[in-house]
């Protein structure tokens, strides 16, 4: 089936089997890295996606539902607030094998994306549907505000 | 640091980035029965291979099985029988990824079903036999013994504690996978692992090819490890197998579903020991049994779990006396192999709830019970260990104060202390090759895998200091089978200080080298174009330390555990970076305590599993796991050339004991029966 699609800003038509799913459209055509497989039951949000300004898991959207919508990816994510995140998660050393970490990113865009201050709790409620094994997310919710106080400063 | 940099600009690359034209996918049958008879295989009507052991009849390595009582090595695809859920029964090859799973579907496979095991007491009653050749489900038992044994009768008390620690799914963020692609010369594979060597050497095994034939890389990036992604798996051997009958590249990456049952998880072992101690605390040895369950097969190293915990077992303890009984046992669950720490935060655990058992029956401070007993630098272990400067005496007289001040702080909660002595795998060592490219240095460390300790970075700081450039005219090449002769991996925490020692040895011979050729290092490294130096480390395992505290408060009414405050103290030896430090024991931290707050791989009496998704196996989210640690170190340079040790496993090593204990503190205080098992509440 056909479907329209804005991908990081640009336009795209594909013809998507119709169980194809949103995740693997954007890796497989597109080739776009920061959209990665964790699990098979939207558990661990490693393929996070902005989808009409809101996170959601791409795998658990098939491609022809995002049909007409707009898809805003790690790669997309360009302004202030996305730089102070890559930022904030460098300095506080919020990774460690990545794996995870764009997934995170954009979790923590769609919560900050308003300007509101959140509380720490608000933050990892954000995240709960990001999985990391690495870090035990404490420097993940630090980043996130030491994010915000960049933004706001 | 760029290595971050990268990651959250998303230049990255993991293994399913990795695409080859023509390349074909692999897709796997296993088994949906715990322990059956395979009595026949329909094959499905598509597909462009389909390989069964009728074809493909190998064996995965099993390593350290010299002295074990009896060796049962893994087929890469079900014999006749198959002997847990998730075993790999048959492979297919497709073109098109997203029809693998319907061209499984249409295989077919007759099963016997017949009965089955999966806890440590079924096995050793013998309720079923899962090997022929090992009719009591023993394969491995060994005596850990040393010091004078005699020693013993001079206790005045002895005091027995029993712990279970739980099954563990590994849970790398990134499952595993490879890419192999035969050239007709040269097997090429590119694996998400932690030790390229390592997984040459089992396909080499395996397969019966020369290891030359066969050159291993991992991605630039891993996603993760845990001690999950050191050994080759049954599928990357199929999927060489393929390569070289289609000669096509084939891929082959694990789903989460998949990971959930495969090898190798971690931990699952039952121990019961006695201290023996005088009444006024000093303790004299230790006795019991360590019992693994390795699962269904001898696979990777799993044959060592059981012996090398016995042998670290009171390490930092000045004791007279060691004995105890080091059993492995088979039953109908997928193998285990190390998981974070590999053996450390189990024996630490083990030693120290016996520990703190002791200070509570003989009504003593259980901080000072372990000042009291705590070996010196340099003491060797009635197992053989020699400690070195693993800092032990400092490391307990920096948290003495924090100890004071937190049983005072928090009354209600349970404190938890874990001291440890941190064992370093240098042993046998890693190869470093250096050539100057493009009036580049290039540093190949083949052997060293990273998947997350932003190792690039820290070899990059090391060499351009040691060679007096900047590190801009470094390019540091890892976990690569073509970038230096030999090596073994990364994992036992040993990366830095193996690494750091072959390193160490190729620069000086390139300066060796550079100065007999005239050159004037570094000003004349543009002439040096193409000179090419091998190093090698072969050096001593080294000891590092820590003391952790862990306070923990349960809620009264729903039992759910809460963190109030964790420090950590540890030797990390030399520093290099610093915030990766912090960082590793941190992390190292969280998953220690999440397997005493939450995590097991849940299995009914029978070997079914009683998960189905990451999520059933406990793995904690942000929301779960709150956790601040308030990191501390000393530095004790280890004698290993640089003075480095490894972080990667102290975190858990210290996080596991110190919530368990403060786990049971906290149950006791409440008045409730502790469980004796991790998840503990």
């Amino acid at each position: 089936m056909e479907i329209r699609l804005k991908v990081n800003g640009r336009s795209y038509v594909f013809d998507v089997p119709p169980r194809m799913l949103l995740a693997h459209l954007l890796r497989d055509r597109l080739g776009i890295r920061s959209v990665r497989i964790g699990c098979d039951t939207g558990h661990c949000g490693a393929c996070t996606v902005l989808l009409n300004g809101e996170p959601v898991k791409s795998c658990n959207v098939f491609a022809f539902m995002a049909d007409g919508g707009e898809v805003v990816t790690l790669e997309g994510l360009n302004d202030r607030l996305a730089a102070a995140l890559k930022r904030a998660f460098v300095e506080e050393h919020a990774l460690q094998c990545g794996y995870c970490t764009s997934g995170m990113i954009v979790s923590l865009y769609g919560l900050l994306k308003d300007g509101r201050q959140t509380s720490e709790g608000e933050i990892r409620r954000a995240i709960r549907g990001n999985l990391c094994r690495c870090t035990g997310y404490t420097s993940i919710v630090r980043a996130a505000v030491r994010a915000q106080r960049y933004v706001s400063s | 640091m760029r290595e971050l940099w990268e990651v959250v600009n998303g230049q990255v690359e993991y293994i399913d980035d990795i695409r080859l034209p023509g390349e074909t996918y692999l897709f796997v049958l296993r088994s949906p029965y715990p322990h059956a008879v395979v009595k026949a295989i329909a094959p499905p009507k598509r597909g462009l291979l389909f390989l069964t052991s009728k074809e493909l009849t190998a064996y995965m390595p099993a390593r350290d099985v010299e002295g074990v009582r009896h060796v049962a090595r893994m087929p890469v695809l079900a014999v006749d029988r198959v002997k847990f859920v998730g075993q790999p029964v048959a492979a297919v090859l497709v073109e098109d990824k997203y029809e693998g799973e319907d061209v499984l579907d249409e295989a077919y496979v007759d099963y016997e079903p017949l009965p089955s095991i999966s806890t440590i007491e079924q096995a050793l009653r013998g309720d079923v036999i899962v090997h022929e050749g090992a009719p009591d489900n023993i394969s491995v038992e060994d005596v850990v013994k040393g010091g004078d044994l005699d020693a013993f009768n001079k206790a005045e008390v002895v005091v027995e504690s029993e712990v279970r620690q739980s099954r563990v799914v590994p849970n790398p963020l990134e499952p595993k996978g490879c890419v192999a692609y035969f050239d007709g010369e040269v097997l090429h594979m590119y694996v998400s692992t932690q030790a390229p060597f390592r997984v040459r050497q089992d396909v080499a095994e395996a397969l019966g090819l020369p290891p030359e034939r066969i050159s291993v890389k991992a991605p630039r990036n891993v996603g993760g490890g845990f001690g999950n992604k050191v050994p080759a798996y049954p599928e990357y051997v199929i999927a060489a197998y393929a390569s070289m009958r289609l000669r096509r590249p084939v891929k082959w990456i694990e789903t989460r579903r998949e990971h959930l049952n495969n090898p190798t998880h971690g931990r699952d072992l039952y121990s019961k020991v006695q201290i023996y101690a005088r009444r006024d605390g000093k303790i004299i040895g230790i006795r019991g049994s360590i019992i693994v369950n390795i699962g269904a097969y001898n696979f990777t190293i799993n044959t060592r779990a059981a012996r090398f915990i016995a042998s670290l077992l009171m390490a930092p303890y000045e004791i007279e006396a060691v004995d105890l009984r080091a059993v492995g046992v088979y039953t109908n669950l997928p193998p285990t192999g190390p998981y974070r720490g590999g053996g450390r935060p189990e024996a630490a655990l083990i030693q120290e709830f016996a520990v703190e058992r002791l200070a509570e029956e003989l009504g003593l401070d259980p901080f000072e019970v372990r000042v009291k007993n705590a070996a010196g630098d340099g003491f060797k272990t009635p197992t053989g260990w020699q400690l070195g400067p693993y800092g032990g005496r400092a490391l307990l007289a920096r948290a003495a104060e924090v100890y004071r001040d937190v049983t005072k702080r928090y009354p209600n909660a349970g404190v938890g202390v874990a001291f440890f002595a941190e064992h370093v795998r240098v042993v046998p060592g890693e190869s470093c090759r250096i050539r100057i490219e493009g009036c580049k240095v290039r540093v190949g460390l083949g052997g060293i895998g990273p998947h997350g300790q932003a190792h690039r970075t820290a070899f990059q700081v090391l060499a351009s200091r040691l060679l007096g450039i900047s590190q801009e005219d470094v390019v540091v090449e890892l976990a690569d089978t073509e970038a230096s002769p030999w090596g073994v991996g990364s994992f036992g925490s040993r990366s830095l200080s193996a690494g750091a020692g072959a390193l160490y040895d190729a620069v000086q011979k390139l300066m060796a080298k550079t100065r007999e050729l005239g050159l004037q290092w570094p000003r004349d490294i543009c002439r040096a174009e193409g000179l090419e130096v091998v190093g090698e480390y072969k050096g001593q395992d080294a000891f590092g330390g820590g003391v952790h505290i862990a306070v923990v408060e349960l809620d009264p009414d729903t039992l759910r555990p809460e963190v109030k405050y964790y420090y950590a103290v540890d030797n990390v030896g030399n520093i290099l970076l610093e915030d990766e430090v912090r960082a590793q024991i941190e992390g190292g931290i969280a998953q220690g305590v999440s397997q005493v707050f939450f995590e097991e791989a849940k299995y009914d009496s029978e070997g079914n599993p009683a998960f189905m998704t990451i999520a059933d196996t406990g793995f904690p989210t942000a929301e779960d796991l709150r956790i601040d640690p308030h990191i501390d170190y000393v530095v004790i340079p280890s004698p290993n050339p640089g003075g480095f040790l490894g972080v990667g496993e102290t975190g858990t090593t210290g996080g596991l004991a110190a919530a368990y204990i403060a786990v049971y503190k906290a149950m006791r205080k409440l008045g409730l029966s502790p469980r004796h098992k991790t998840p503990a509440v």
